[in-house]
């Protein structure tokens, strides 16, 4: 994948992911993680190579849902609608879609504020209403880029625990992307790790938690000694990407 | 405004027309050099039917220019943001239509354009659709480029583009824009009229001042202006509080 300018983005990228998986991308900013994102939800296209993705072949656009680094909401539009809008780009009239938009609604704890506007809610509930507009149409494909990255950590920590328990037994394949360690841990069934300059997948790192995983998963010795592999690698990872070409 | 904050800025005028009153009354000044508010008052009261007569041709003149040039500042701007290269291509034109002053040209389109009416018409036009087409242009343009993916995403037609995303997001600039426009085209219909010097029946506030002017009624002339700042007046505050309900309702 080559950028206009001709930069180098990605090189050699070679991943699968499995319906009902949690795969987490890790690597520090520049990487080129976002750029598998969006060539997974075919809004890039690579410059050599092909991606098989639902999105590739789907003409309603039901099989993919992007979470963003913001929360990326209407800001003219209530909670409601911002749900509503995945469901109404595709046809369904606002009364189809209501119960729908409810349950959604009711999962990620925001029944209450479904007439309340983008504005008046704070950060962690907004990603909650991007993450319900993700949900709403029960995508096979969740894309996650870097979600959290701009809540503060009790938040962050919550809203990990709850992401959780959204995509468990949804047989919704998750890719999510950080630079948090602690984060791809907790989260993931597989972490893989990428270096820089040209972006590439450096290591491939196992999480043997089963899930359901709740917060105290962070308190065990398995999930410390995971986060000192992965940073480990992720170290080693930084370091060849900052060798000059 | 809460009531309060209105207190202020009644006091101050309150307290300029007295002084002004008190001013005139004491010095013995002249009324046709200047009349005292209370002699406006008089003079307005005395020429009622005659100035209404010609406010409400000022007001038909304004209000349709700025009506015209909402349609035709959000039509440009549209095709502008669809084809940026139209936009290379016209855009300069418009700059020039803008930064030359109206005074100046009024004289020229009064000899092509036949109906005074319809040369006045096109004066305001002109000043006003500018803050509209350049505002809903800069409003078209500024997506959230995310928000653009998102909808690419969701693989949303053209249409649906245009009218749950583009035009919401414009709207905020596009009323910013209005609320120039509306005084501009009040200025930019009185200064037209001035330059054509119509005279009549069928004739706006402008020529009045001109009539009242050259017969030295300066208290007339006065009145004339009262209306012009009334009518300007109104215009800014209904264009706020509209501006205020569409972007209460929209966001």
């Amino acid at each position: 994948m080559r950028f206009e300018s001709g930069l180098l983005a990605l090189q050699t990228v070679s991943l699968g992911v499995a319906l009902g998986e949690f795969v987490t991308l890790l690597g520090p900013s520049g990487c080129g993680k976002s750029t598998v994102l969006k060539l997974v939800a075919g809004l890039a296209t690579p410059s050599e190579g092909t991606v098989l993705s639902p999105a590739q072949k789907d003409q309603t656009g039901r099989s993919t849902a992007f979470v963003f680094q913001e929360p990326t909401l209407l800001p003219w539009a209530t909670v409601f609608d911002n749900v509503w809008l995945p469901l109404r780009l595709q046809g369904q009239s606002r009364l189809d879609a209501q119960s729908v938009i409810a349950r959604v609604l009711e999962q990620v704890g925001l029944s209450e504020f479904h007439q309340s506007y983008p504005a008046q809610l704070s950060g962690g509930m907004k990603m909650r209403v991007s993450i319900a507009r993700a949900l709403v149409s029960k995508p096979e494909v969740l894309l996650m880029d870097e979600p959290f990255a701009a809540l503060d950590d009790i938040t962050r920590q919550r809203l990990n625990v709850d992401l959780l328990k959204w995509w468990y037994g949804q047989s919704m394949a998750a890719m999510f992307v950080t630079h948090n360690v602690a984060e791809a841990v907790f989260l993931s069934q597989r972490v893989l790790v990428m270096g820089a300059r040209p972006g590439k997948v450096v290591a491939e790192v196992r999480i043997e938690q089963p899930y359901p995983r709740d917060a105290s998963f962070r308190q065990t010795q398995a999930f410390l000694q995971h986060c000192q592999t992965l940073g480990l690698a992720l170290d080693q990872a930084n370091s060849v990407g900052m060798k000059p070409r | 405004m809460k009531m309060g904050n209105l207190f202020l800025p009644t006091a101050v005028c309150v307290a300029l027309l007295l002084g002004w009153e008190l001013f005139v009354w004491w010095a013995k000044v002249p009324a046709f050099t200047l009349p005292a508010p209370s002699a406006v008052i008089e003079s307005l009261a005395a020429n009622w039917s005659s100035l209404l007569g010609s406010w409400w041709f000022t007001v038909k003149i304004t209000l349709s220019a700025l009506w015209l040039a909402c349609l035709g500042g959000v039509l440009i701007a549209a095709v502008f943001a669809l084809s940026p290269s139209t936009e290379r291509a016209l855009f300069p034109l418009a700059v020039v239509l803008q930064v030359t002053p109206i005074v100046a040209v009024a004289p020229l389109i009064l000899i092509y354009v036949e109906s005074t009416m319809a040369a006045l018409l096109l004066c305001a036009w002109i000043v006003a659709f500018f803050p509209i087409l350049s505002n809903t242009v800069i409003g078209l343009r500024s997506l959230d480029k995310n928000l653009l993916d998102l909808f690419r995403l969701y693989r949303a037609t053209p249409w649906q583009r245009l009218t749950l995303l583009r035009a919401p997001s414009a709207l905020p600039y596009f009323l910013a824009g209005v609320k120039i426009s509306g005084g501009l085209s009040l200025i930019g219909s009185v200064t037209a009229e001035m330059v054509a010097g119509a005279a009549g029946r069928d004739t706006g506030l402008a020529s009045r001042i001109l009539e009242a002017s050259f017969r030295t009624e300066t208290p007339k002339m006065f009145a004339a202006l009262l209306l012009l700042v009334a009518t300007g007046v109104m215009i800014f505050l209904i264009l706020n509080v509209l501006s205020r309900k569409l972007l209460k309702e929209n966001s």
